[in-house]
């Protein structure tokens, strides 16, 4: 294993053991929070000083995977096989490629368009675009995984 | 695609995030962008409750639709995402996805990289399972059937949200903390899964599970703007292919981004980015002889450019400068009445005299005579906290009527325990925990108090709504200028519920769904 190897592995085991660092810390804020919260209906799960706490684990990881991300961006190591084509894939011909003639699509595009248009325009006055405004402007909590 | 067209690209990357998320102060503040452009569905995924985000993301408004077909159908999201994928196809993932522009920042972490296999194709399947389930089904089956708003990616999926949304809304709400429970550490886990998963595997969120991409890949073939093959100069030697890093069997089949990195491999000259019969980048063995229509082509792209400019400008301005929210930030109004002051909110909102609870010495001898139900309180009950919306506050007075013809007027409940309920028809949490307050209140009734205000922002009758429901607790809608929210310093996040003790102060005022145990507590808190 050359160097540029080893720092691509060093970087690998980095980014999983920070990942893995985010995913345990964050489940055992959410069950020490959750056994709080069955004793207590009012207790929080997370808190400020729960996450704060289990986070000093993780930190040094992330700081060690972006040290690591610079010193091989500025020494320009990387996956040599990244960019190499891929070999075992299942290739369709171009040339037979099943797409309608340009007088069919230009068709359907047409088609396509009156009928986005048409939807756009009812939408407009059935409320439906209000609907979406609506949705946008208020969020809801659980949506976005305040949960 | 040579260095300079892939450098267009990436800009054009960037310039579609920053244009979608104009809205730059309310990273500052926490707080989403509510201007009328939030009407508008961008194309590329960019998660509508980012504090940054100033139009929809078409994915969680085409689950609002879905969800709620048997009351307003949504031709409106349906024709605009009809009208991005006839026009654009999947060249939105590859050149106007925010989603994908971050997916493709973290593969150049150099680690060792997985190539496309033929697993990954078989994985590539996977996002239009997500699409039946998780887009079409769950929100058609709670919204239609069960009465809920579910939109299923949204709520159990969506890495988006969580990194945009609660992630962005989180730093400068840290009270929002306390609503954290199963569904944020969920979809924590997946976010980081995801984002670990995009720096080993080129877009693995595009290629695997983003359900806006499977819509979008049914258009490819017929989509005006993408790549483009000139089947004379093709000869399938599959080179375009076997470069490709998403998982494509052939040049614009579904799973193809038009990242247009395939013409610069090929050698035959056969694919070029074209709009229509206009050509966007050459073909490759084209590109120097064409000087001519490079100097058009330019001419194009500086156009193009300048135009793209004035208009980021003139978001920026007009979403961080100006104030085109609909209504003002509850937060910022709500500091003009936390002091002891007498202005009255309009319409539906009409507090009491202040003069009443701010001065009762002075007052109280007076009254005593003209109103004696309102002076009749107990002496206990009266509280000299100032107004305010804060735990410890006394919640400023207010009247409103509600919805089935009776009148709410807090003062009356000077002595009981007050719940206070914010809420919509269209969210799912708030449906959800209304019955636990409706139980609530058949419990303790005579002892306590309930009004759930609706936010004023609706296109369904609300009446009609509870109706169906049968909850016989008071409800009202808020007025046009939010007075009722701002006196209780409502959020633009749903559900709120805010409790009031005996004395008529603040012991909770939390955004965030509750349970029946919450409840039973927060009653009895507020009964001491």
């Amino acid at each position: 294993m050359n160097k540029k190897s080893a720092l691509l592995f060093i970087q690998s085991g980095l980014c999983i053991l920070t990942a893995l660092g985010l995913i345990v810390a964050d489940l055992i804020v959410y069950f020490q929070g959750s056994e709080e919260k069955s004793a207590n209906p009012m207790a929080d799960i997370y808190t400020v000083e729960a996450i704060t706490d289990k986070a000093v684990f993780v930190i040094p990881l992330f700081v060690a995977a972006v040290i690591v991300t610079i010193v091989c961006l500025a020494l320009g190591v990387k996956d040599a096989g990244a960019d190499k084509p891929a070999s075992s894939v299942d290739i369709k011909k171009n040339t037979e490629a099943d797409v309608p003639s340009s007088s069919t699509v230009n068709t359907i595009r047409t088609i396509l368009l009156v009928i986005a248009v048409i939807f756009i325009i009812v939408g407009m006055f059935n409320g439906s675009l209000m609907d979406v405004f609506i949705k946008a402007s208020k969020i809801c909590t659980e949506c976005i995984g305040l949960g | 695609m040579d260095k300079n067209s892939d450098f267009k690209r990436r800009l054009i990357q960037l310039y579609s995030a920053l244009l979608y998320n104009a809205h730059v102060k309310g990273f500052a503040k926490g707080e989403i962008f509510t201007g009328k452009t939030k009407a508008v569905c961008v194309p590329g995924f960019n998660c509508y409750s980012c504090p940054g985000a100033i139009g929809a993301c078409p994915l969680g408004s085409l689950q609002n639709a879905l969800g709620s077909l048997n009351k307003n159908i949504g031709f409106y999201v349906f024709g605009i995402i009809l009208l991005y994928g006839m026009l654009l196809g999947r060249t939105i993932c590859g050149w106007l996805c925010p989603l994908g522009l971050i997916q493709e920042l973290l593969h150049k972490i150099p680690t060792p990289k997985i190539r496309k296999n033929r697993y990954t194709r078989y994985l590539s399947y996977l996002k239009y399972v997500i699409l039946v389930i998780f887009v079409v089904i769950i929100p058609i089956y709670y919204g239609i059937l069960l009465g809920i708003p579910v939109p299923g990616f949204c709520k159990y999926i969506c890495p988006a949200g969580t990194f945009e949304g609660a992630m962005g809304m989180l730093p400068k709400n840290l009270e929002w903390l306390s609503m954290l429970g199963p569904i944020f550490t969920r979809k924590f886990v997946i976010m980081v899964i995801v984002g670990l998963a995009c720096i080993f595997c080129y877009r693995s969120f595009c290629r695997f599970l983003c359900p806006l991409g499977a819509i979008y890949g049914m258009f490819n073939k017929i989509s005006v703007i993408g790549v483009k093959i000139d089947r004379g100069c093709c000869n399938n030697c599959g080179a375009c292919v076997r470069n490709c890093k998403m998982d494509v069997k052939q040049v614009g089949d579904h799973e193809c981004i038009h990242c247009a990195k395939c013409i610069a491999v090929c050698n035959q000259g056969a694919l070029s980015m074209k709009a229509g019969n206009i050509t966007l980048i050459a073909p490759k063995s084209k590109d120097r002889e064409e000087t001519a229509q490079n100097g058009s082509s330019k001419k194009l792209w500086i156009i193009c450019w300048s135009i793209a400019i004035i208009v980021l400008a003139v978001m920026l301005i007009w979403t961080n400068y100006t104030k085109p929210s609909v209504n003002d930030t509850p937060a910022d109004v709500t500091e003009t009445i936390k002091p002891e002051e007498t202005t009255q909110p309009a319409k539906t909102a009409q507090p009491v005299e202040e003069a009443k609870t701010t001065e009762p010495e002075e007052t109280k001898e007076t009254e005593e005579t003209e109103e004696p139900a309102q002076s009749a309180a107990p002496e206990e009950v009266e509280s000299s906290a100032p107004i305010g919306y804060e735990v410890g506050d006394r919640l400023q007075d207010f009247e409103t009527e509600c919805i089935d013809g009776s009148t709410f007027n807090l003062a009356d409940h000077k002595g009981e325990v007050v719940f206070i309920n914010l809420w919509a028809t269209y969210c799912g949490p708030c449906v959800k925990e209304l019955p636990l307050f409706v139980d609530l209140y058949h419990q303790h009734e005579g002892d306590m108090a309930i009004i759930a205000i609706h936010a004023n922002l609706t296109t369904e009758d609300v009446g009609e709504y509870l109706k169906d429901k049968g909850w016989d607790i008071q409800f009202a809608i808020d007025d046009d200028d939010e007075n009722l929210f701002k006196i209780v310093n409502g959020s633009l996040a749903l559900p709120q519920t805010i409790v009031l003790n005996r004395k008529g102060e603040v012991v909770y005022n939390k955004v965030g769904s509750v349970t029946a145990e919450m409840l039973d507590q927060l009653f009895e808190d507020a009964s001491d």
